[in-house]
């Protein structure tokens, strides 16, 4: 039996490398491009990450900038128009992060006051998009300038602090509370976007018009609507 | 602002841009050149005997004649600006807004208008000429690959050519102990920076370094090209950013190269999807494709690289080097003997043969401050160009289509050709008229139940070291001489290839290429 199974290893790599290919080539009789970023449809996924800039209407709902910032992953497919316009759609998962300052003015949500304190928002969208590019290019992306709009149904919002205990020796921890079903956060937002992109590379701000708060929560200040970041296309 | 005003003006902004005058390039195509006046004489180079390339060619014709100047000035009064006025394509190339297009359009002396196309593939301190064993021996291999000592022994180095290179510049070429021997001998004679009009070459890409010293560099007493007898023109036409101007300088290059003389053009540059798609990769679209083919006609060889495509979508070679006139060069992997994963592989868009020849594409080559180890297509022209200098040099009544099937007809695989390889290395043996010995067959075609089989025989006379001797190269050819399929292996028993009948249509030839010998099968 191990004799067998000894004559057979040295059998087979002789059997495989009788012949070795080393190259092979079916060539194509289609030279005409199917695939590519200048083709009549094209759709690729995208990730993109920027920080709020604008401040909240009024005092109470102040954020820190730098920590208050969205995510954002989508997969957007474009349609080849000309060569100078494009458009189509794009559907997203964005995450929302209000980071909120802890000062006397604080009123949102309330005037308590934690070591850290911060609004998660995650949301499902959908964008629409006019694309303008700015010179005759081949089979590449090149330069352009989108202009559009989005609506999203906000699924999930958390409100989140960070506290450190009150306990001062071996038994002192931090304290971390998560609330969820918030009933403040509005179900539903909309908005405008505009990017300038240079092939995969993508300037962009989103300006919210919808309200943060359902109606009936009037008493706290509108959280910040503005915010510019980069995105990147994966393509 | 109310939000429904924010909205209007935010949708309103691409139309608001795009309202202001949006300028973009173009050439302008005159009709005729009516009215002008050409003195050859002083126009051409006086250092070439006959101010011209080739001896059977007229002093003259009427791509020399310049473009008429009271079109230009027509032409002037309604563009944003004008750059370089091609007598080659009788054309004007011209910034301008679409409205200032269409009131050129109707002049009486433009035949045509047309937007200009658009993107480059494109590889010093004490300078550092320290180099492993590894690297040596890869350095005499570059050339070795074409048996390039048979030159030397010769005594052929290109001398009594004149190339001219176009690149993204030349550091240190002025200061570099590799190019000392032309500097010394005044062989540089010409240069000129198209990017920045001024004659200063020795500054920015390095690139344009490492190719000249593929075809003339020097390092040691070691040889890095075949042509350190030559004569160089140096050109810059590229530059960082790729902008649209880049194959405006490389016609203007053209036509400057062929004013002073040059025999053949070094071209390490390929236009692909940034301004074109495949389908516009057929010799004819891109304006260096009509600029290369009238040089061709005109008696200049242009030596272009493939491309480094192989591996990505594109896959086919870019511009020029799409041009049935143009010597496009793929690349070997020295260490294999056979395709590098990143060339790119023909045909062309309209099927044509590319590529021509091969050389190898991983090569020592001298950058801005020392010698280094490159890969690219970019390197393997340049050897072959070096390789053309050196068949100049022993045939100089050849032309330049003659000078390219010399070089054609010397690849190691001739009459053997796929899209990989071309005909293979060009072979200094062949030139020289040294490779005399009798080919044996060394395979035979059998038919085999429903298969066709390659049936190798056992050759008396070894190659030891030689291992592209020992593969074999096979392709399959339909309507056209096109090729359907084609590859290489390496032999290791008696029957390597076996094709099931009923997958070769009719009329399909089946070449076959080992050790030497050729043959071929058809359906």
């Amino acid at each position: 039996m191990i004799k067998n199974f000894l004559v057979l290893s040295i059998l087979i790599p002789v059997v495989v490398s009788a012949q070795e290919v080393k190259l092979e080539k079916q060539v194509d009789d289609s030279i005409y491009s199917q695939y590519g970023p200048n083709l009549p449809r094209y759709s690729h996924f995208y990730l993109g990450e920027g920080f709020f800039v604008q401040s909240s209407e009024g005092k109470g709902s102040d954020l820190v900038y730098g920590s208050s910032r969205v995510f954002q992953a989508g997969y957007r497919i474009k349609y080849r128009i000309s060569d100078f316009w494009a458009a189509g759609p794009e559907v997203e998962y964005s995450r929302s992060t209000y980071q909120l300052m802890q000062n006397e003015s604080k009123t949102f949500p309330n005037t308590v006051l934690h070591k850290r304190e911060k609004l998660l928002l995650h949301s499902a969208n959908i964008g629409l998009f006019s694309r303008f590019n700015f010179k005759r290019r081949g089979n590449i992306m090149g330069n352009f300038l989108d202009i559009g709009g989005f609506a999203g149904w906000n699924f999930s919002a958390s409100h989140i602090t960070k506290d450190d205990s009150d306990v001062t020796d071996y038994l002192s921890h931090r304290e971390k509370t998560i609330r969820s079903d918030l009933d403040y956060p509005a179900d539903y937002r909309y908005g405008l976007r505009a990017r300038l992109g240079f092939n995969r590379f993508v300037l962009m701000a989103e300006y919210r018009l919808s309200d943060f708060f359902k109606p009936g929560f009037e008493e706290y200040s509108e959280l910040s609507k503005l915010w510019i970041g980069l995105q990147l296309g994966i393509h | 602002m109310t939000r429904f005003h924010t909205v209007i003006l935010f949708f309103s902004l691409p139309f608001i841009s795009y309202s202001f005058p949006a300028q973009d390039y173009w050439w302008v195509y005159f009709r005729d050149k009516d009215g002008v006046s050409f003195n050859p004489r002083a126009y051409f180079s006086r250092q070439v005997p006959g101010y011209q390339c080739a001896p059977d060619l007229p002093l003259w014709d009427f791509n020399d004649l310049p473009v008429n100047e009271g079109y230009i000035r027509s032409v002037a009064e309604l563009a944003d600006s004008t750059g370089y006025a091609s007598r080659w394509l009788n054309a004007l190339f011209i910034r301008a807004e679409k409205q200032e297009v269409r009131k050129i359009r109707r002049l009486g002396c433009v035949l045509r208008v047309e937007r200009a196309g658009m993107s480059v593939q494109s590889v010093p301190a004490a300078y550092d000429t320290s180099l492993k064993e590894t690297d040596l021996l890869l350095l005499a291999m570059q050339t070795e690959m074409m048996s390039g000592s048979l030159f030397r022994e010769h005594g052929i180095d290109g001398r009594g050519v004149r190339i001219a290179v176009f690149d993204g510049g030349f550091p240190t070429v002025n200061t570099s102990p590799v190019f000392s021997h032309l500097r010394e001998e005044n062989r540089i004679i010409e240069t000129w920076d198209f990017v920045r009009n001024r004659e200063d070459v020795y500054a920015h890409i390095p690139h344009g370094t490492m190719v000249l010293s593929c075809i003339a560099g020097k390092f040691n007493g070691r040889p890095m090209g075949l042509a350190q007898g030559a004569e160089y023109l140096l050109a810059i036409t590229e530059r960082h950013g790729e902008p649209v101007s880049e194959e405006e300088n490389w016609l203007a290059a053209m036509e400057w190269a062929h004013r002073n003389g040059a025999q053949i053009i070094n071209s390490s540059l390929g236009y692909t999807r940034h301004r074109y798609f495949r389908q516009d990769m057929n010799g004819q679209t891109s304006i260096v494709a009509k600029a290369a083919r009238i040089a061709a006609r005109k008696g200049m060889l242009v030596v272009n690289a493939m491309g480094n495509d192989g591996w990505n979508r594109w896959e086919i070679a870019g511009t020029p080097a799409d041009v049935d006139s143009v010597l496009s060069v793929g690349g070997i992997d020295p260490y294999t003997g056979y395709h590098i994963y990143f060339s790119s592989y023909g045909p062309t868009a309209n099927g044509l043969q590319k590529p021509n020849v091969s050389a190898s594409a991983s090569v020592m080559a001298a950058g801005r401050t020392g010698i280094r180890h490159a890969y690219g297509t970019s390197f393997s022209a340049p050897l072959v160009t070096g390789f053309a200098a050196c068949v100049l040099q022993k045939h100089p009544e050849l032309n330049s289509m003659e000078l390219m099937r010399a070089v054609e007809q010397s690849g190691h695989l001739y009459p053997y050709f796929d899209y990989a390889h071309g005909y293979g290395l060009p072979q200094a043996s062949v030139i020289i008229g040294t490779d005399t010995a009798v080919v044996n067959p060394s395979f035979a075609f059998r038919i085999n139940d429903d298969h066709l089989e390659v049936v190798v025989t056992v050759q008396e006379k070894e190659c030891p070291g030689i291992l592209r001797d020992q593969y074999l190269y096979y392709h399959i050819a339909g309507a056209g001489n096109r090729l359907v399929k084609y590859g290489v292996i390496g032999v290791h028993d008696e029957i390597p290839l076996k094709i099931p009948l009923e997958t070769l249509n009719k009329g399909c030839i089946i070449r076959v290429h080992y050790r030497g010998y050729t043959d071929e099968f058809g359906t």
